[in-house]
Parts: structure tokens; C-alpha cells; sequence
């Protein structure tokens, strides 16, 4: 197995949803502890991760502060994960939190290659189309290939070159200084007061004498680190459902800023589509509000529904970016969320390979699946012949996995509507040619005796109507459609 | 027609995909109506397919469905299904089974007005539905858009039943017809026909009165 791993040391900056990148030159991400807040990321080069904000503060008197959000870090390494589906199947990654000394989260994503690098033309393409595909989604990484874990993790937090077996392994270790290490605090110091700066000069150590002093979760972390002792993980899979949101540290006043953020999320959404090989076809937006004229507002929720399946981003985007445009929103946006339940493979433009007739009835199926779904089963029927002579009793809705069977009655021209429920007529209309007596009916208790013909109703339209002998009245029965 | 124009605005029009020129040009594919008098005014001979029909009524009951029953009987004939989305009232399926439509391939939806828009748009978006006829009292110009482009994708007829008071609303249709009775006749006017000439008016000779129904059986060999 070759690992490589991408060591995220942005990510607590990149997770958050921009709106203060754009409107502050000088930022930076802080996490605090009891009264303590310090710096994890910076945009600012000179404001370095670990500095306490105060002093960050002292020499620069603008700075906007920033807490952190793990959630949305996390959030962003599962679209990154999902972007390295691409590149390998076995995915993991894994947030270090800083220990009681004042540092920053180590951000790390693995993807195992060791069986798609023939496939991507070796290393350094593979490389190069990973480090892009991730600019795309507007991360940056630097990189580490190993054949262990925890030294990929180790080799990429260093910048160090790649190793590609297990041979090449121990001297690639030897000179790695400890810092680079996923060991806590108290063993690093204790390390480092023992004079101890390389990795190599550690794992010379009697194993023994060693363990006593760092104790068995750290020994275990050399020997994964070596490849002594197995990786014992669950791989990433994409969740059944989709769900981000963005947090706006700055609250957005006007729909059409809302693009920005949209994009991203419909970004990371298109990402894991790719990864489930799926598409979507119903989704949701929710913004939640900021308090305004002194009272709460409830979030505005927008149902997105294609008209069929997609993964296609652009399209996605032009689609929302509509609907987004007639939005109104009743106070400035403090979050905005998508949400993705239902997933469907896009039809795609594929050639008809076998028998178009037989995919046009799974077609047809399938519409009318839908249909039934969102109108009930019932509105959706056919319409069946029945062998009888009375009106009513000529014609059934059949439901569709039937198919009508009846034989059709030996009758005069009919019209093409029939009335739901036969209509009084007000006024006796104007005949037009023959009257046709059908009358009958006491075996089921559906007596008729009627006399039909056809009449003129307004503006030259032609309807079916009978006079009900059993009352005398006038009844419409029928439209010649 | 190129020669009326200037040559280089005839250039810059017919780079332009939103333009199309009136009675010129590639005909439109089309389906023959079975109605000789139709069929030769429409440009194409016939209803337009992957194209969205208007027929605009002055009332109901003035032969608008026979107009299109030979159509769809060919249709189901040849193994297409075709579809009636939200009628006013019951397609009568004995009328339906004399006019020579085969019912197994008859689907009828029932719905209200924002639906039953959805609804065929979704079968017209289907290739299995040769054509789905949808009676729509108001529909928005989107909407109509919409169905325009669903039938388009797939090639489809689509048929949509309007009142005549929508005559004015712009309209993406390729045909518009107006439909209604005159001298105990169906007269039918072209309002638009994109690929031909707007404004004729005629009637549907061969179409009979009321009462004696066409019951056209056309053979199924000649659909496209």
C-alpha cells in the first residue's frame, strides 16, 4: 500500500465561507481556551499560528478575529475526500486538535494510490492532478507518499520527498525532526529535554526503556509510523445524505451576495455526486435570518426540483442562482444550508445500445412513478371500454398496471367528453338530427330512460344532452370535443 | 427571401439562433394531422414535433379533440403512448375506441392547475409519449417555456388547450391555432407557424358535424 497524505494546514481558514476574505485584507482564525485565545491560521504571513490574539492585536490594530468551526473543517474535509475518490478508494482523514501547547489543529486527509498510480501515469502526474483538483476547490495542501500512514502524514507536514516502499522508509525517518510527529505536547518536551531532536535518534532507543518513559499509545504510534503495527481505520464513504452549511461571520444584507457562498456549496455538493456517481434532482436551501427590527424571522427554506436528475454544477448553478433571484429576504442572511436527500442517476446522453422500445417503456414507467408520487395513484388512469349500452357504464378507470381488456359495445358515436355528473339544462337547446332512446338498466339497479341527441350550446359548441323521461327534465351529458 | 436583406445583416440574422425566418428554410418535422385542409396549410404538413401546439378555443365542444384523435390513434397504433393531462371533463373512452385509439397506450391525468403543468412536463420530457394533449386555462409564459423545451428534448407533440382570451399572452409555441364553429363547421385560423405563413383562416372540411364521428382508422406504417 502507498499512502499519500495531504497535510491541511489552511483548512481552518479555507472551511470558513469567505465573505471575510473579501471584505478584510488582515484576518485570522483563533481557538480559545478558558480566557485564552490564540491564532491557528492567518492570512497574514507575518501573524504566525500559536501567537496569542492579543499580541496578534498589538501589532496589527485591524485585525479581524475569527473563532474557528470545526464542524464546517470537518465538513470540508469530507467534500476534499470526496474529491480524492477520483484518485483512490480507501480515504481517511482526521483533525489532531493542538495540545495544551498554543498550536493549530493538524488537518490531514490520506488516500491510498498504491493501485491507481499506473493509472494516473505515475507519481508526480498524480501529484499534480490531485494538487489541482484541490486548488479547484479552493484548498491548499502540501503532500506526503509513504508507505505507512502516520509517515505520509509525518513526510507531507514536513515537505519531505516521497517514499515509495518500505525499504527507502527508515532512512527518510531518520532525518525527520520530531515536530513533524502526531505525538502529544508532554511527549515531544520530553523528548526534546532529552536531547532527542530527529526521529531517527528515537526509534534507535531500546523499545523497552522507551515505553516506560512515553508510554504504550505513543510507542504505538512509532511502531505504525515505521510499519510495525497495522493501521487499524474506517475508511470515508459519502454519507446517504448531503448536508453542508456556511456560517457568515459577516452577515449578507442582499440575496445577490448570496451567490458567492451558493457557488461553493453547490461546488461541494457537485463533488460529492461524483464521488456517489449519482446525480440530484430535488434539493433545499435554508438561510436562517439575523434578529432585525427587534424580532426573530423564521429561516426561508428554497425547494429546488429539477426536471430530472443532474451532476452537472453549471447547470445546478444556473438553475439556483434563478431561483435564488427571486428571493426576498425578510433580514440579513446569518447562515445558508444545502440539503440533498434524494439521488438519482442522471439519464445521461448515452446511446441506445439495446432495444429503444424496451428503454422508452422503463421511461414511461418511470414518469409515471413519479407522477403517481406527488398526485396520488388514483388521478392517473386509463380509460377502459365496458360492453354496455349506458352511457355511465360504457367506459372505467383502470389503474395502469392493468391493461383494458373490454370490448367495446356496439354503440353510435359518442362524445369525446362525458360529463362527470350529468347537468340540468336551463333552457330546452336546439336539436340536431337523430334522437337515440337508450333505456334499461333494472338488473343492477342503474335504471335509465333517456332519450340522448345531439344539441347547440353557446357560440357554436356541440354537446350531448337527454331528456330524462323518468323526470322530463333537460340534462347535458356529454361534449363533442 | 436572403436577397430582400442586405447580405451581411443576412449573415449576422442567420448566425443568431434565437432568429427564425417565417416560410423559409429547413421545413419542421412533422406528424400529418389525417385532415387534408390542415395538413396543407401547416407548414410541414402536419403537427410539429419536439414543438409545442396551441389550440385556442372560443368554447368547448367545438371539435378540438377530433382534431387531434386521428393523430393520437396513429400514435398508439404504433406502439407510443400518448397522454390527456387534466381534461374538464371524462375522456370518453367509447369515443376514444371509435376514433381508433388503441387504450392500453391512453394515460389520463388528473390534477389542478400548478400540476397538471408539472405533469406534462414530465411526460413530454419522456420519449415513450409520442404526444400528451394538457388543458391548461392559465398558464404563465415560463411555464409554457418550459413545455416548449421539455418537448423539444425529446421530441415530442405537445399539445395545449387554451381559451381565447390568452390570444394576446406571448407564447413560445410553435403553432398557434384558434379553434371554433362557424356555419356548423370547425374554422380553424393560424395565429402563428413557425416555418410558415400566419393568418390564414379555413375550415376543416373533411371533419364531420358532430354526432358522426371521423373514426379514422390510419395506418400505422406511415409514422415517422
Amino acid at each position: 500500500m502507498l499512502w499519500l497524505a495531504a497535510d491541511l494546514r489552511n483548512l481552518p481558514l479555507e472551511a470558513l465561507s469567505q465573505e471575510v476574505s473579501q471584505r478584510h485584507a488582515d484576518y485570522v482564525v483563533t481557538q480559545s481556551r478558558g480566557s485564552r485565545r490564540w491564532v491557528i491560521a492567518s492570512s497574514n504571513p507575518q501573524i504566525t499560528a500559536g501567537l496569542d490574539l492579543n499580541l496578534a492585536r498589538m501589532r496589527r490594530p485591524h485585525l479581524m478575529a475569527v473563532e474557528r468551526q470545526p464542524a464546517r473543517e470537518l465538513q470540508a474535509l469530507e467534500t476534499l475526500a470526496c474529491a480524492a475518490y477520483g484518485f483512490g478508494d480507501r480515504i481517511t482523514f482526521r483533525i489532531d486538535e493542538p495540545a495544551p501547547d498554543f498550536a493549530s489543529p493538524r488537518c490531514t486527509l490520506w488516500v491510498e494510490i498504491g493501485t491507481s498510480l499506473k493509472l494516473f501515469g505515475g507519481l508526480d502526474r498524480l501529484l499534480d492532478k490531485i494538487e489541482r483538483e484541490f486548488a479547484s476547490l479552493e484548498h491548499c495542501a502540501s503532500f506526503g507518499v509513504a508507505p505507512t500512514l502516520e509517515a505520509a502524514a509525518a513526510l507531507a507536514r514536513h515537505g519531505a520527498p516521497p517514499v515509495c516502499s518500505f525499504d527507502e522508509l527508515p532512512d527518510a525517518l531518520t532525518s525527520l525532526p520530531l515536530a513533524a510527529l502526531s505525538l502529544d505536547a508532554g511527549t515531544r518536551d520530553l523528548l526534546a529535554d532529552s536531547g532527542l531532536r530527529l526521529t531517527g535518534e528515537v526509534l534507535l532507543l531500546p523499545r523497552k526503556a522507551l515505553t516506560q518513559r512515553i508510554g504504550g499509545a505513543a510507542m504505538t504510534y512509532l511502531d505504525r509510523l515505521t510499519g510495525a503495527a497495522p493501521d487499524l481505520l474506517r475508511w470515508y464513504r459519502p454519507p446517504a445524505f448531503f448536508s453542508r452549511w456556511l456560517d457568515f461571520e459577516i452577515e449578507i444584507e442582499d440575496s445577490e451576495r448570496l451567490a458567492f457562498p451558493l457557488r461553493r456549496l453547490l461546488g461541494e455538493l457537485a463533488c460529492y455526486l461524483r464521488a456517489r456517481a449519482t446525480g440530484v434532482q430535488q434539493f433545499h436551501f435554508e438561510i436562517t435570518h439575523a434578529r432585525s427590527d427587534g424580532r426573530e424571522h423564521p429561516p426561508t427554506r428554497i425547494a429546488m426540483n429539477l426536471s430530472s436528475p443532474s451532476r452537472d454544477e453549471g447547470l445546478i448553478l444556473r438553475v439556483t442562482r434563478e431561483r435564488l433571484g427571486t428571493v426576498t429576504m425578510p433580514a440579513p442572511a446569518r447562515t445558508l444550508s444545502l440539503i440533498a436527500k434524494h439521488f438519482a442517476a442522471p439519464a445521461g446522453s448515452q446511446q441506445d445500445l439495446f432495444d429503444s422500445r424496451a428503454r422508452s417503456d422503463e421511461d414511461a414507467a418511470a414518469v409515471i412513478d413519479r407522477l403517481m408520487a406527488k398526485l396520488g395513484t388514483a388521478a392517473i388512469w386509463r380509460p377502459a371500454v365496458v360492453d354496455d349500452h349506458r352511457p355511465e357504464k360504457a367506459w372505467r378507470a383502470m389503474p395502469l398496471d392493468r391493461i383494458p381488456s373490454g370490448e367495446n359495445a356496439d354503440l353510435n358515436a359518442r362524445p369525446a367528453l362525458l360529463l362527470r355528473h350529468p347537468q340540468r339544462l336551463q333552457r330546452p337547446p336546439s336539436i340536431i338530427g337523430d334522437v337515440e332512446r337508450i333505456a334499461g338498466g333494472w338488473w343492477d339497479e342503474f335504471d335509465l330512460q333517456r332519450d340522448y341527441f345531439c344539441c347547440e350550446l353557446d357560440q357554436g359548441a356541440r354537446g350531448w344532452a337527454y331528456l330524462d323521461r323518468g323526470d322530463g327534465q333537460l340534462y347535458l351529458h356529454g361534449i363533442w370535443a | 427571401m436572403a436577397e430582400c436583406l442586405p447580405s451581411a445583416l443576412a449573415v449576422a440574422l442567420a448566425g443568431r439562433g434565437d432568429v427564425w425566418r417565417g416560410a423559409s428554410g429547413a421545413k419542421p418535422r412533422t406528424e400529418a394531422s389525417g385532415f387534408t385542409a390542415l395538413d396543407t396549410q401547416l407548414p410541414g404538413g402536419g403537427w410539429p414535433l419536439g414543438a409545442l401546439s396551441e389550440l385556442l378555443l372560443d368554447a368547448e365542444g367545438v371539435g378540438e379533440l377530433q382534431l387531434v384523435l386521428p393523430l393520437l390513434a396513429r400514435l398508439t397504433q404504433a406502439n407510443r403512448h400518448v397522454a390527456l393531462v387534466a381534461p374538464p371533463h371524462i375522456p370518453y373512452a367509447p369515443a376514444l375506441a371509435q376514433a381508433g385509439l388503441v387504450l392500453a397506450r391512453v394515460v389520463v391525468v388528473d390534477s389542478h392547475r400548478s400540476e397538471g403543468v408539472w405533469a406534462a412536463e414530465q411526460l413530454l420530457r419522456c420519449s415513450a409519449y409520442g404526444a400528451v394533449l394538457a388543458w391548461t386555462p392559465q398558464l404563465r409564459e415560463a411555464e409554457s417555456r418550459r413545455l416548449q423545451l421539455a418537448a423539444e428534448n425529446s421530441g415530442n407533440i405537445g399539445l395545449i388547450y387554451r381559451p381565447t382570451h390568452a390570444l394576446g399572452a406571448a407564447s413560445v409555441a410553435a403553432l398557434r391555432l384558434r379553434l371554433r364553429r362557424r356555419d356548423e363547421r370547425l374554422e380553424i385560423e393560424i395565429l402563428k407557424a413557425r416555418g410558415g405563413l400566419a393568418g390564414k383562416r379555413f375550415f376543416a372540411d373533411d371533419m364531420s358535424l358532430a354526432g358522426t364521428s371521423v373514426a379514422a382508422r390510419l395506418p400505422a406504417a406511415s409514422l415517422v
